[in-house]
């Protein structure tokens, strides 16, 4: 308990410098997943949850949580998503992702909309959204 | 079945199964070369444009995509504009293709479907003209966004479009470049199967025609001359017509044969004559050996044929003719032609010699080169035997046997002729019969010969060998007595025949006797002529007669004044 508390503040701390959480709305029943589920949702390669609903992605462009989001869980700049969905819109692959200007308004859209799911500073986790664990 | 024509028209009916043999080859040929080019030519004219454009489609719609997305990533809009150029040349194509395909009378793709690629494509370009153009508000914009999400995917709809076309249309391409070449291999194939069945036929109705027009006709001709050598009749050939050579060459054979029939002799015919000729038949080669001889020849000479053949023909003939068959006969013959009916005389095998008559002649090659002689032999035994009848008859007296008056001159001319050769003396008696024309009269003609014969037969038993008794005809006789030692020996022998004659002669039962008056002349001393001689001796005669009957009397000087008054007297009266 000790040591998880302890972990739990180290990466606490380790995160102060904003880090970012993955949230979805409370009533969607995702705890938990993986990098890869993560970087395929936001890359668009995975559209639905596992009961078959649409994936609403929700793009926080907060540009100091934004560019963590990216270049940590993505392995791309802001600039480079930014193209990529371009490609996407231009092949007809699909649409723009939402963006949204900050964790304010990513916790509104989430907390609104069953099948969003965006990301935020770690600090700004409220009732409104449910945070989601990643590994 | 004997097809007509001359040979000329049968060579030219060959060579006409050969040509539409090579005609039909040629056709064929040619034919598929033709559809060949055809295939190749449309090839080149459709199929091939319509891939190079289906091609040149696709990479410019490519093109096209790659610069609107560039002018969509950065925001050129000015690219995307330059970009909008493109619509417009694709758009062009489109129609071309479009075109083609409607004019080609097998498209390989439906014009319904280019069309409605050329369609889409309008519309598309018509769209991306004016999306791309404003795509700085995009991310704000969810309505641009869902204009540029249908947009590529019409673009995405259309380049599969495109890829499809240009698949299609290079696929045909490949597939009729395919098909071109198994169908050139396949008559490639053809020809080569047809070249070969064509001149295989060819080749066999040549040899069937051939064989029917030209070959059988010549065998049968040929057949025919065989059996004409063999049997020396031919059989009469199918009527041929006025162009057919090998038919004309048959019938011009036949009426040869027919001819040589007419007007040639057989070797058989001619051996039967050969055989069955009277005469001995020996053909004598130049160098003097027997090469042929005939059955009668054999018989003849008592030979076997094998006997003769090769030998020297002087074999048959005495050696006294031996030289008939010398270098100088040949010559002879060839000089003098042909030589007829000499006496020669023959030599049989068993040495047996008998006369024969001997007829040569030379015979020629056709060249001229002499062959060998032909000689005939006949036997003149029967001949000679009649001959010598004759002579006699001619010669000697029928009644008494002795010689007569002719033989008598003949003979005295010998012995004037021998006795002035051999220098010796010869004596001529006269005789002539006392009182015979008293007996002849009086006891009939055939005492008369009767008394003569014995007179004859009593004369001939008198003389020496060497002499001669003739009668002179009547009651007349003389007598050559040659080889007198002495004249004196005349006269001992003209005693002894007085007393001869003067025995009696028998005759029917009665003794006849009768006496005989000689006169005697002397060779040389009385003259050398037979006249002469004769008529001295006759003179002696008389002179005997008148002497007193059955006495003798020689010529001698003393009567010579008498004689020649005598015979002057006589030539006066003649």
């Amino acid at each position: 308990m000790l040591i998880t508390l302890g972990l739990l503040l180290g990466s606490t701390f380790f995160a102060k410098a904003a880090d970012y959480i993955l949230v979805v709305n409370k009533e969607n029943p995702v705890d938990r997943l993986t990098h890869q589920e993560v970087k395929d949702i936001f890359l668009g390669k995975k559209t639905k949850w596992s009961n078959e609903l649409p994936i609403t992605l929700v793009m926080n462009t907060n540009d100091e949580i934004h560019e963590r989001f990216t270049r940590i869980m993505l392995q791309k700049s802001p600039v480079q998503l930014s193209v990529y969905w371009k490609k996407i819109l231009y092949s007809g692959g699909g649409m723009l992702p939402l963006a949204v200007k900050d964790d304010e308004a990513a916790k509104s859209y989430v907390g609104t909309h069953k099948n969003a799911i965006s990301y935020i500073t770690e600090d700004a986790l409220d009732r409104q959204v449910k945070k989601v664990e990643t590994r | 079945m004997s097809g007509g024509g001359s040979i000329r028209s049968r060579i030219w009916r060959c060579v006409l199964v050969a040509l539409i043999g090579y005609f039909v080859a040629t056709m064929a040929s040619f034919y598929l070369n033709m559809s060949q080019y055809d295939r190749l030519s449309k090839l080149v004219q459709v199929h091939f444009p319509q891939a190079t454009l289906g091609n040149d489609i696709l990479y410019t719609f490519k093109k096209q995509t790659e610069r609107y997305e560039e002018a969509f990533l950065t925001g050129e809009s000015e690219l995307a504009a330059q970009t909008d150029g493109l619509s417009a040349d694709l758009s062009t194509m489109l129609d071309t293709l479009l075109v083609a395909i409607k004019n080609s009378p097998h498209p390989q793709v439906s014009p319904a479907y280019v069309q409605k690629l050329r369609d889409d494509y309008r519309d598309y370009a018509q769209i991306a003209s004016n999306v791309y153009a404003h795509v700085s508000e995009v991310e704000s914009s969810l309505d641009l966004q869902k204009e540029v999400a249908q947009l590529g995917r019409s673009q995405r709809h259309l380049l599969a479009g495109f890829t499809d076309l240009d698949k299609r249309l290079n696929t045909f391409l490949i597939s009729e470049i395919e098909e071109n070449k198994t169908k050139s291999l396949k008559s490639t194939i053809f020809l080569g199967t047809l070249f070969v069945l064509v001149l295989l036929t060819v080749t066999l109705i040549i040899d069937r025609v051939a064989h029917r027009l030209l070959i059988t006709p010549l065998a049968r001709l040929q057949e025919n001359v065989h059996t004409f050598s063999r049997t020396q009749d031919a059989i009469r050939p199918e009527q041929a017509g006025a162009t057919d050579e090998i038919g004309r060459l048959a019938k011009a054979f036949w009426e040869m044969t027919q001819n040589l029939k007419i007007t040639t002799v057989s070797k058989k015919y001619v051996d039967n004559i050969i055989q069955n000729m009277t005469g001995g038949l020996v053909v004598v080669s130049p160098s003097g050996t027997i090469q042929t001889v005939n059955q009668v020849t054999l018989a003849m000479f008592g030979y076997n044929e094998d006997e003769l053949l090769g030998k020297m023909a002087a074999t048959l003939l005495t050696p006294e003719d031996e030289s008939l068959f010398s270098a100088s006969l040949i010559n002879t013959l060839e000089k003098n032609g042909p030589m007829k009916d000499r006496e020669i005389t023959c030599l049989t095998k068993n040495g047996r010699r008998f006369p024969a008559h001997f007829s040569g002649s030379a015979m020629h090659h056709e060249a001229g080169s002499l062959e060998g002689i032909i000689c005939v032999f006949n036997d003149i035994t029967e001949l000679k035997k009649a001959e010598h009848t004759l002579k006699k008859m001619a010669h000697y007296d029928a009644l008494t046997g002795v010689a007569n008056r002719n033989l008598f001159f003949e003979k005295l001319e010998n012995s004037i002729r021998e006795a002035q050769r051999e220098e010796r003396i010869f004596a001529l008696l006269y005789l002539d019969l006392d009182k015979f024309k008293a007996i002849n009269d009086s006891m009939g003609h055939e005492i008369g010969d009767l008394v003569l014969k014995t007179v004859a037969s009593r004369l001939q038993e008198v003389v020496r060998t060497g002499d001669m008794v003739a009668r002179m005809g009547g009651d007349e006789f003389t007598i050559i007595l040659n080889a007198l030692h002495s004249p004196a020996d005349a006269e001992i022998l003209a005693k002894k025949i007085t007393k001869t004659i003067a025995a009696p002669v028998a005759a029917n039962g009665f003794d006849c006797t009768l006496g005989v008056s000689i006169g005697i002349s002397l060779f040389p001393k009385d003259g050398s002529h037979t006249e002469i001689l004769v008529n001295k001796a006759d003179y002696a005669m008389y002179l005997a007669k008148a002497a007193g009957r059955n006495t003798f009397c020689r010529f001698t000087e003393e009567h010579l004044d008498n004689y020649l008054a005598n015979s002057q007297q006589r030539d006066h009266e003649l």
